[in-house]
């Protein structure tokens, strides 16, 4: 644990690492890679907790395929599996689900391959048009989207 | 009277051209499912959608499915689809979106909101109009109904059949046991068709029917016109026509009314083509309860509804009915010479009969005091109508019967002069260039004819004896 004076606020965490780059795997396919401006370590919990998140994702290609950025994060050191918590944004930079998906807390298990959340989401199109969910759960290449109580822009409905 | 049958545009504005290749707003949804996305077999699955669409249109439904390869939308359960002016509700739908049609079934409604015209039935499917085609609407299943109002007037079109067709929101046709009413009209046909641009009701299969107030005409196919005034101008019924009218029965080829003021003025019955196969109709015929006409053709003529004239054409046979039978007389005749000499008739080319209105008392009595000086029986013709009580003055009675051409023939019966009411009937036949016999309150009055003419008067044995010496028929004149 660091210095504890007035001036700084706690941490309390057994490890913070400054800097942290992990990346995820699959079969040896580069999958995501994780960055975080700090990560909280503790000595009884396999949680990492980070602060300022950025993840990119990687489709089968190794192309990037989408961007998330919050403001804090949980990575769970034995499955891989990660939350994003408040002002998450993920950028989906190609596809038919192109745009950016806006919420509070989203989550990610590369070995599943999927992304989700479970509260209110807001997807913003190329355009600049909008939609809103209740919850979504998506695999990790938006292909495959499964939204809940969705109102709002939907491109893919033509009538 | 019947009123025009306008009716408001039905068909559904599926995709506005404007607004073709634009997406749909979901207003709320249950769950939504993109899968398989940027691949060919892209689909999207939405639990109770309810989509706000452009041009004004709004679709909501229990489920939707839509895929993307084949551009066809299936909406399930409670669906209704709307836009600015109408809504279809079925309990399931499917929309092509690359031949643009529309396959709606399960108790299907649809209704013009703003004039509340509906059409009803398991199954209806529309197509939207396209450079090379029109905008169709087809019903079927469930015995279609549709209600064709206008805004703000509480009189309706009701079209039954058991397959209903719109095209282009301008062409209307019933198809199977069709029938279709219309203010006073009631119209029964296998087909029925309606031009709204042209006002043309067209009723086509065996035995059509067209009833109005008073007339019931039937044929194997009819066609009703109607002017800008939205009143009925014509009706003409062809193949093996028949008109049951209040006052007449009429049968021909072709029957063709022509109306004024929601009355008919003026009606022809003549010969028309039969179809391959079919028999042709007979003469023309015509029978009232004052004369029995048979001709090629007959026109008659009754401006302001009042009858006026009839008109035989061609091998013209008319029979007045009289009250006066021989049978008691000849009880041994043939069937045939009775039908001959039962009632008075006349034949020619042609055959004019003209009617008037019921004699008045008062003018018939001055007829009596001018009669002239022997002319008893005009005398007596005249005193008679003047002691009738003065009648329907929309009544017509027969006035004149005239025959030319041929050479025209009549047979009548009249009673001897100064003869008693229950005398028996003397009998005149003549044949001539034409023939003219008058009547005054049913009796005839006066007989004339061309100079050419030729015939028998035939006297009871008894009248001929009191006559010996006299002319046989003061009142015949050349």
């Amino acid at each position: 644990m660091g210095p504890v004076t007035a001036d700084y606020e706690p941490l309390p965490a057994d490890q913070v690492l400054e800097g942290v780059e992990h990346v995820m795997t699959q079969a040896g396919v580069r999958q995501s890679v994780l960055k975080a401006d700090s990560s909280l370590i503790f000595d009884d919990s396999a949680a990492i907790h980070l602060r300022g998140v950025n993840l990119d994702m990687f489709n089968e290609q190794g192309r990037l395929h989408a961007t998330l950025t919050s403001a804090q994060g949980r990575l769970d050191q034995n499955s891989n599996q990660m939350v994003a918590v408040g002002s998450v944004v993920l950028v989906i930079h190609e596809g038919a689900n192109a745009g950016r998906i806006l919420t509070e807390e989203l989550h990610y298990d590369p070995q599943q391959r999927v992304v989700w959340s479970n509260v209110r989401t807001e997807r913003v199109f190329p355009g600049g048009q909008r939609g809103t969910m209740d919850s979504f759960r998506a695999d990790d290449r938006f292909g495959n989207f499964q939204m809940q109580g969705y109102r709002g822009y939907a491109p893919q409905l033509r009538f | 009277m019947m009123r025009r049958l306008l009716y408001p545009a039905l068909a559904l504005l599926l995709v506005p051209a404007a607004a073709r290749g634009q997406s749909c707003d979901v207003v709320s949804s249950g769950t939504t499912s993109f899968v398989n996305q940027g691949t060919p077999q892209e689909m999207v699955f939405v639990t109770i959608p309810v989509l706000a669409c452009p041009g004004g249109r709004r679709i909501s439904a229990d489920n939707a499915y839509i895929s993307q390869a084949s551009g066809v939308v299936q909406l399930m359960g409670s669906v209704q689809f709307q836009d600015s002016a109408r809504t279809l509700r079925s309990t399931n739908a499917q929309y092509f979106s690359r031949a643009q049609r529309l396959s709606a079934s399960g108790s299907v409604v649809l209704v013009h909101r703003t004039t509340n015209s509906t059409i009803r039935s398991e199954q209806l499917e529309y197509t939207e109009a396209t450079p090379q085609r029109p905008s169709h609407v087809q019903a079927m299943g469930g015995q279609p109904v549709a209600v064709f109002r206008q805004a703000g007037q509480p009189d309706s079109t009701v079209l039954r059949a058991q397959q209903i067709d719109i095209f282009n929101d301008d062409r209307l046709r019933g198809t199977g046991d069709a029938r279709l009413e219309r203010d006073s009209l009631v119209a029964l046909a296998m087909i029925i068709e309606y031009a709204q641009s042209d006002g043309r009701l067209d009723l086509s299969g065996l035995r059509t029917q067209v009833n109005l107030p008073r007339y019931e005409l039937i044929a194997d196919s009819t066609t009703v016109t109607l002017g800008d005034d939205e009143q009925i101008r014509e009706v003409l019924a062809r193949h093996s026509a028949s008109l049951d009218a209040e006052d007449m029965d009429v049968s021909a080829g072709a029957i063709r009314l022509f109306f004024e003021d929601g009355g008919v003025t003026r009606m022809v019955a003549m010969p028309w083509t039969p179809r391959p196969g079919a028999v042709a109709a007979g003469q023309a015929r015509v029978v009232n309860e004052q004369f029995n006409m048979v001709a090629d053709s007959v026109d008659v003529l009754a401006p302001r509804q009042q009858l006026q004239e009839a008109v035989a054409i061609g091998r013209a046979h008319v029979e007045r009915a009289t009250p006066d039978s021989l049978r008691p007389y000849l009880p041994e005749a043939a069937d045939d010479i009775m039908r001959l000499i039962a009632h008075d008739w006349m034949e020619g080319d042609t055959v004019r009969a003209f009617f008037t209105g019921p004699v008045d008392p008062v003018v018939a009595a001055q007829a009596a005091a001018d009669a002239a000086p022997g002319d008893t029986a005009a005398a007596r013709a005249a005193a008679a109508a003047a002691a009738v009580p003065p009648g329907d003055p929309s009544e017509r009675v027969l006035e004149r019967l005239y025959a030319s051409g041929g050479p025209a023939r009549a047979m009548h019966k009249m009673r001897p002069e100064n003869a008693a009411v229950d005398a028996k009937l003397s009998i005149a036949y003549l044949v001539g260039q034409h023939v003219e016999v008058t009547f005054i309150d049913g009796v005839v009055s006066l007989v004339s004819a061309s100079e050419d003419v030729r015939g028998v008067y035939l006297q009871p044995a008894d009248a001929a004896r009191r006559t010996d010496g006299q002319p046989a028929n003061p009142r015949a004149r050349r």
